[in-house]
């Protein structure tokens, strides 16, 4: 799922910030880089963690439900 | 005490000792005496007064989150639906409290509001993100209150300040009226100084919600007919592994005594645990940075500076990562159905330490070096990430003057269980939540 000795948080959010409409100077990306690089060492137990095909998303959409 | 008399006494100890606190983000005093004053006296809550985080809508004031940006937001038209099952038993709300921007943080140091000051020490963070919830209820200003937890926002509180909270089954309680921040993870719930007058609130505020989509509780399981049941015939036991990282004395100590008071002599390992927060993690991280995207786009800087960043990095995570973290909690919870078929309770520590100093950055702990934001709820986060019901239960002066929480973790949907073992170390005397010293005259 992920690579975390090849993954380049710099490169990533230069790369998708304009993408999702955000415009930050260097200074922010490089921050953002920071953060984003502390979520990959955290979330990395999950990413390595291999899971069968039959593993379903844990949310549950109720077609049933609705808001006015 | 009337319902009038409690709400004024509430308002002169609020206005006494807020200033030293800051739990409190607004004092509604016109609001709780006109309630009180049609408080029937035989109300299953009468007169018991209470504070919302602020991130529930309490009519009249904007819901603000923690936050500068909802500050100028139109006022709610009405209460959320946990504050109006609780007034119509007899409770009064008098305000609402202060939290982590958004409900991103573990530490109420918040820089719009100012940071929250725990009672028993007020160097010392209260804890989050629903900070002012356990600081309000620890100083007596308030003998109950709402707040929310995504990945140990009810728990990390309630160790810190030293009090009982409850944060139910996932999909339990609704959370129609309320900010959300992490639809897949959050959930709300109530903190009080008993078991007894948790069960009390939390009964009241069961039920089902037609307009929660995400409430999976299609009825009712009232706890306090069975509060004095006892814990004869129940397996409990220690969460190892994960559950014995890095942690203080303080830590290790509480559990140890309460595992001996409920005669857990088995320690079992749910090997998913390290997993299943990293994938809490990832999905807090997106989900929260997605649904703030349009204001990151024009006006991140005005958001909380500590979490500036990882709202922005969060909004851009990569969907197969989210995806992928999704079926990761899944699996997690699979793994811990296996163990907990032999076991009604497990064991586990709050938080790895008792509060630490405001402005604090880093924890050390068994030699190893971590930052303490995230780090405040390793032990909460995994748990929460399955959704299993949790009450903490309060130790006092487990490291000096400061106490600390230990979770008592269930089977979903299995609330009532906790609540019994909570009042058997309530009547133990081992776990009790008595106004903090320095506010208890």
């Amino acid at each position: 799922m992920i690579d975390a000795k090849t993954f380049d948080p710099a490169a990533y959010v230069a790369a998708m910030a304009p993408a999702v409409g955000l415009t930050l100077p260097p200074e922010r990306q490089a921050r953002v880089a920071a953060a984003l690089a502390l979520v990959v060492k955290i979330g990395a137990p999950a990413l390595e963690h291999a899971v069968a095909e039959d593993v379903e998303p844990a949310p549950v959409f109720d077609p049933g439900v609705s808001r006015p | 005490m009337s319902a009038v008399e409690n709400v004024q006494a509430a308002l002169a100890r609020i206005e006494r000792d807020n200033a030293r606190v800051n739990a409190f983000t607004a004092v509604l005093a016109e609001r709780a005496l006109a309630r009180a004053a049609k408080v029937a006296p035989d109300a299953p809550l009468a007169g018991l007064v209470f504070a919302a985080k602020n991130l529930f809508d309490i009519a009249g004031i904007p819901t603000t989150a923690g936050s500068k940006i909802r500050k100028s937001a139109a006022p709610a038209a009405e209460d959320c639906i946990l504050i109006r099952r609780l007034e119509a038993a007899g409770a009064v709300c008098v305000g609402a409290l202060n939290m982590d921007e958004f409900a991103y943080g573990f530490t109420t140091e918040n820089s719009h509001d100012g940071a929250c000051h725990n009672p028993h020490d007020l160097t010392r963070i209260a804890g989050g993100s629903s900070g002012g919830s356990g600081a309000a209820v620890a100083a007596g200003m308030v003998e109950a209150s709402l707040g929310t937890d995504t990945n140990g926002s009810i728990r990390v509180p309630s160790s810190l300040n030293g009090i009982f909270g409850i944060k139910p089954t996932y999909g339990r309680l609704p959370r129609t009226g309320s900010v959300p921040f992490v639809a897949s993870l959050d959930h709300v719930g109530p903190f009080a100084r008993s078991a007894t007058r948790l069960a009390e609130i939390y009964d009241v505020l069961q039920g089902p919600d037609p307009m929660d989509s995400c409430q999976l509780a299609k009825g009712v399981d009232p706890v306090l007919p069975g509060l004095g049941g006892g814990i004869a015939g129940l397996n409990i036991a220690k969460l190892g592994g994960w559950f014995e990282g890095p942690m203080t004395d303080a830590a290790r100590g509480a559990v140890a005594s309460v595992a001996q008071a409920l005669g857990a002599t088995a320690t079992v390992s749910w090997s998913m645990a390290e997993a299943v927060r990293a994938a809490a993690f990832l999905i807090t991280s997106s989900e929260g940075g997605a649904l703030h995207l349009p204001e990151l786009r024009t006006q991140y800087e005005d958001f909380e500076p500590l979490t500036q960043d990882r709202l922005l990095a969060g909004s851009l995570l990569p969907a197969a990562w989210v995806n992928h973290a999704q079926r990761v909690r899944a699996a997690g919870r699979d793994a811990m159905a296996a163990i907990q078929r032999e076991f009604d309770i497990l064991i586990a520590p709050a938080t790895p330490t008792v509060a630490t100093p405001i402005g604090q950055e880093e924890l050390v702990l068994d030699g190893v070096r971590m930052p303490l934001r995230p780090s405040m709820g390793l032990y909460t986060q995994p748990i929460s990430g399955i959704g299993l019901p949790v009450v903490t239960v309060p130790i006092q002066n487990a490291e000096g003057a400061m106490p600390i929480g230990v979770q008592l973790i269930g089977r979903p949907w299995q609330e009532d269980v906790l609540f019994r073992a909570a009042r058997v170390l309530e009547q133990a005397g081992l776990c009790s939540a008595p106004v903090a010293p320095a506010f208890a005259s």
